[in-house]
C-alpha cells in the first residue's frame, strides 16, 4: 500500500499540520513531530495539498510504498545485512566485517541503484 | 506558485519581544502574568541571562534566507508531457488496428499510414518532452531539497528561540516577583495572600494581577481599561490614579480631549495593537 508523507518546514505549516491530524483521525496513518503518514485516498491528498497551497515550499509531500527487500534487493546483500546484524564483535565497521569474505564491500552497494 | 514568495527568511513578529507598552498598554492583557512581569522588568530596564544568546539567534535567524523553489511548474510539465505520451500511444495502437482492419478487406491503407506516421513523429517529440520535463523536475527538486536543509534549520533555530524566550520570561518574573507581592496589596482586588512565593504560585484574580504588574512597570504613555478591567475597580471602587495613566500629548493625538491621569474607556482590546 502506497502512503502519502507529509513533512513540514515551518512553525506555522507544522500548527497546520497538527491541526489537520486532530480533525481528521481517518486518514492518518501516523504521525510524527512535524511530519505524518497519510492513507493513500484522494481526500489525504486533498488535504495534503491544502496544506502546500497554504505554506507553499515549507510542505513537502512524498509518495512512498512499502519497502520488500526480498523483492529489491539481491540475496547477498540480504545475507550481509544478518550477518552483519548478529556479529560478535560489536566494535568492527562494516567495512572491516566485509573485507576478506563474499559479502558486498559498502563501496560496492552505494554504487548500486536499488 | 502559491505561498513561497510570501516567507523570506527572516524570523517572523511572534518571535519578536514586544514593547513592554504593548503587553502592558491595556488591561485585560491578553497575556500570562510571567509574560506581563516579565514586560514590567524590561520596562525597567532589566535583561536576561540569556539575553545576549537571544540576540544571536535573531541574528542568525536574520541571515538565514531561503530561497523560493518552483516545484509546481515542473510538476505540472511532466503530468501534462506524460498525458500527452500516453495519448499518441493510444492514437498509435489504433491507427495500427485500422491498418490491419483495412488490409484484411483489401482497402486503401495510404492515408491511413500517413496519420501513422505523423502520429510517430509526434509521440517521439512527445517523448523528448517527457524525459526534458523529469529532468527539470529532478533538477527543482533538487534545489527544493538544499532549501529544506535551510528551512529546517531555521525551524531549529525558531524553536530554541522560543525555547529561550520563555526561559528570559520565566526568569525575569521570577525576578520582578517580590516587588509585584508588595504592589499586589494596593490595587484593587489584589491580595498577597494570593501570591505564594513563585509567578507560577499566583492564585489571585488575572485583572488584579495585571494592574500589579503595570503599577510595577515603567512605561510611558496610556494604558488602556477594557470594560472587564473598568467594572472590576468600579466594582471595588478603586482608583487608578497612580498606576493607570495617559499623558496629554497622547490624548490629544487620539483626538480625545481628556485630562491626564485618567483612565481610557474603551473595548476590551485596543484596536491595532
Amino acid at each position: 500500500m502506497l502512503v502519502l508523507l507529509v513533512v513540514t518546514y515551518s512553525a506555522a505549516a507544522r500548527t497546520g499540520l497538527r491541526n489537520l491530524c486532530r480533525r481528521h483521525e481517518d486518514p492518518v496513518v501516523r504521525r510524527f513531530g512535524r511530519a505524518a503518514l497519510l492513507d493513500s485516498t484522494e481526500y489525504a491528498a486533498f488535504l495534503a495539498v491544502r496544506l502546500r497551497e497554504a505554506h507553499g515550499g515549507d510542505v513537502q509531500i512524498e509518495r512512498t510504498e512499502p519497502f520488500n527487500e526480498f523483492v529489491a534487493l539481491e540475496e547477498p546483500v540480504r545475507e550481509a545485512a544478518a550477518a552483519y546484524a548478529n556479529r560478535e564483535s560489536k566494535s568492527t565497521p562494516y567495512a572491516a566485517f566485509a573485507a576478506g569474505t563474499d559479502h558486498p564491500g559498502p563501496e560496492t552497494m552505494r554504487g548500486e541503484e536499488l | 506558485m502559491s505561498g513561497d514568495s510570501r516567507r523570506s527568511g527572516s524570523a517572523p513578529d511572534e518571535f519578536r519581544v514586544p514593547r513592554p507598552a504593548d503587553v502592558l498598554g491595556q488591561i485585560p492583557t491578553g497575556e500570562s502574568l510571567h509574560a506581563e512581569l516579565a514586560a514590567a522588568a524590561r520596562s525597567r530596564g532589566r535583561t536576561s541571562s540569556v539575553a545576549g544568546e537571544l540576540a544571536e539567534l535573531r541574528e542568525t535567524l536574520d541571515e538565514i534566507a531561503i530561497e523560493p523553489v518552483d516545484v509546481e511548474t515542473a510538476r505540472r510539465r511532466v503530468a501534462a508531457a506524460s498525458g500527452e505520451e500516453a495519448r499518441l500511444k493510444e492514437r498509435i495502437a489504433a491507427l495500427r488496428g485500422d491498418v490491419r482492419a483495412r488490409r484484411a478487406v483489401d482497402a486503401a491503407t495510404d492515408e491511413t499510414l500517413g496519420d501513422l506516421e505523423s502520429a510517430a513523429a509526434e509521440l517521439s517529440s512527445a517523448q523528448t518532452e517527457r524525459i526534458a520535463a523529469e529532468q527539470a523536475f529532478e533538477q527543482a527538486r533538487k534545489r527544493a531539497t538544499r532549501t529544506r536543509d535551510e528551512r529546517e534549520r531555521r525551524l531549529r533555530l525558531l524553536d530554541r528561540l522560543q525555547n529561550r524566550r520563555r526561559d528570559a520570561r520565566q526568569e525575569l518574573a521570577r525576578e520582578m516577583y517580590p516587588t509585584f507581592r508588595d504592589v499586589l496589596t494596593e490595587v484593587p482586588g489584589g491580595d498577597e495572600a494570593h501570591a505564594n512565593e513563585e509567578p507560577s504560585e499566583y492564585e489571585g484574580p488575572a485583572i488584579a494581577a495585571s494592574v500589579a504588574a503595570v503599577a510595577i512597570a515603567d512605561i510611558d504613555g496610556p494604558v488602556m481599561l477594557g470594560e472587564a478591567a473598568v467594572s472590576w475597580i468600579d466594582d471595588r471602587e478603586g482608583t487608578v490614579p497612580v498606576v493607570v495613566r495617559e499623558t496629554k500629548n497622547d490624548a490629544e493625538e487620539r483626538g480625545g480631549g481628556r485630562s491626564p491621569a485618567h483612565p481610557t474607556r474603551s473595548g476590551d482590546r485596543r484596536p491595532g495593537v
